[in-house]
């Protein structure tokens, strides 16, 4: 993995940065225009938020019920950070396309809130590993677990509460003009997250090292 | 499973006993009910003495959240001073009856706090209590069942941990958006003259679902959560 | 394991795709020309949101870089320490 990431990371800087020319070539929407194009960065973060939410309910899931590998809760951490990284980037570029695609900044639908609570959740999680001290490897993965849970149950509820997120599906009917930038900043951001999530495990990893290095040299 | 429950009793009765000895909790917590709700009713009851719709709903359950913070921490701090959470897990009892029973302490105390505040909120913010008792009653347990069963547990959790004070609300409060949604949601049916209580019923079932689901999870996770 | 769990990131692609199928709003259509304009201006919204996205990810980038050179660091001084 250590020798795939330099190669990654070129990969998703080169997508990167022709992504701009794939996305100006794309033709603008009808009712919404130039703002729509800010989709093309919303949506892969959006997907990546819950890759990176799923990452860490399933690797908490295996740290606590899979005899407490240390591979486990260093995967569970390290998508949380993800998590609030892609999800930061979804929740503000989202706003900024509603304000003018709908006329407001925000609307308590059920995708929407779902994704602040789950945003909030992977806070708790990274919160609770910095500040909870020892032995917080094992809370953080209950929350991890039992956000995990959560999902359905917040999306239910917020769902009878209200709904506007359009629901219709509208990818497969995407223009051709449309779909391959979107596809293309989609391939992008996953070659990103990949880079980030190895390198940021790697550091993890290697901190678990220091420490160890640290009680030999005591020796 | 009979001596998990009998053991869950023996350790609810250890805890209840103890509380009626200083009747500490009850006092502190009923108190910071009362006077969360008086500060809420400051803030929304209007010049003309009108309360915006949703209003009563709406504080009776934050007040109801906040209060059963504070009881959890407080339940579980007591625990850490006297080192008796250890005793507690050394003990020839399984883990599920340990969880078991602080839950069943919890419920009664947060029962007892329910006792004096929803008769408040219906006082000072002109709430129609007796509309639909039965479905109100079952909303409150079942919104509090859901709200204990996954604050218990990490209540447990927390009390070894650093800041285990302002962790607790920053780990249970997303956990617990369901039950407050359903909860207000459904008592605001109630509270709303004309409303179809239907729809009370139907948070009523969302929140049983959400009491099944996250109660089974705790008793099956307290296990290997409570370990340490 | 890691090499395990970004695979598994990579195959989550396709549900989390299948997912995201409904996220989107209805009806994309190309633009016509010849149709009114709205009043709010577009641009700064897109430039702001674009901007903060590279931002974030560069910010993000850039301080796990710098934390891994400081952790290799401290690493290979502690390594060196132990041998003698």
């Amino acid at each position: 993995m250590r020798r795939a990431v330099p190669g990654l990371l070129l990969v998703a800087t080169a997508m990167l940065a022709a992504s701009p020319f794939m996305i100006d070539a794309a033709p603008p929407e009808v009712t919404m225009g130039l703002v729509q194009k800010i989709f093309y960065v919303h949506l892969p973060s959006a997907m990546l938020f819950m890759v990176a939410s799923v990452v860490c309910g399933t690797s908490s899931a295996i740290y606590l019920l899979g005899g407490r590998r240390l591979g486990a809760d260093r995967a569970a951490f390290t998508a949380a950070e993800l998590a609030i990284v892609f999800g930061l980037i979804t929740l503000v570029t989202g706003p900024l396309w509603g304000r003018k695609a709908w006329g407001v900044w925000w609307v308590w639908d059920v995708r929407l809130t779902s994704t602040l609570v789950m945003w909030l959740l992977s806070w708790s999680y990274v919160l609770l590993r910095r500040f909870g001290g020892a032995g917080s490897e094992t809370l953080s993965a209950g929350v991890g677990l039992f956000g995990m849970a959560l999902v359905p149950f917040v999306y239910w509820s917020v769902n009878v509460w209200r709904t506007l997120h359009p629901k219709t599906s509208v990818v497969p009917t995407l223009p051709a003009s449309m779909g391959k930038p979107l596809w293309w900043s989609v391939a992008a951001f996953a070659c990103l997250f990949a880079v980030l999530f190895a390198t940021r495990a790697r550091l993890e990893r290697l901190r678990t090292d220091v420490d160890m290095a640290l009680a030999d040299a005591d020796e | 499973m009979i001596s998990v429950l009998h053991s869950a009793w023996l350790i609810a009765a250890k805890d209840l006993r103890v509380e009626a000895r200083s009747r500490e909790l009850v006092y502190t917590t009923l108190f910071f009910a009362v006077t969360a709700v008086l500060i809420f009713a400051f803030s929304f009851v209007q010049e003309d003495s009108t309360v915006p719709p949703g209003a009563a709903s709406g504080i009776l359950w934050v007040t109801l959240t906040f209060s059963g913070t504070i009881a959890l921490t407080r339940t579980f701090e007591r625990e850490r001073e006297h080192d008796t959470l250890r005793g507690l897990l050394l003990s020839p009892v399984e883990r599920p009856a340990v969880y078991l029973g602080k839950l069943f302490a919890v419920l009664l105390l947060l029962a007892g706090v329910e006792a004096v505040l929803v008769p408040l909120t219906g006082l000072f913010f002109q709430a129609p209590l007796l509309r639909a008792p039965g479905l109100l009653v079952s909303l409150l347990a079942a919104g509090t069942l859901g709200f204990a069963s996954v604050g218990t547990l990490f209540a447990a959790m927390l009390v070894r941990a650093r800041s285990r004070d302002v962790l607790l609300p920053v780990v249970l409060f997303p956990l617990v958006v369901p039950v407050i949604i359903a909860g207000v949601r459904g008592t605001n049916v109630i509270f709303t003259p004309d409303s179809e209580l239907a729809v009370a019923r139907m948070w009523l079932a969302m929140l049983l679902s959400f009491d099944a689901v996250f109660l089974s999870l705790a008793l099956w996770t307290s296990g290997p959560l409570l370990s340490e | 394991m890691i090499k395990r769990v970004v695979l598994t990131c990579a195959l989550l692609i396709v549900p989390a795709l299948a997912a995201a199928q409904q996220a989107v709003p209805e009806g994309f259509k190309p633009f016509d020309e010849s149709a009114t304009r709205e009043t709010l201006p577009a641009a700064p919204m897109v430039f702001v949101a674009y901007s903060l996205a590279w931002i974030a990810l560069a910010f993000y980038t850039f301080t796990l870089w710098r934390k891994l050179g400081k952790v290799e660091q401290d690493l290979a001084e502690l390594r060196r320490l132990v041998k003698r």
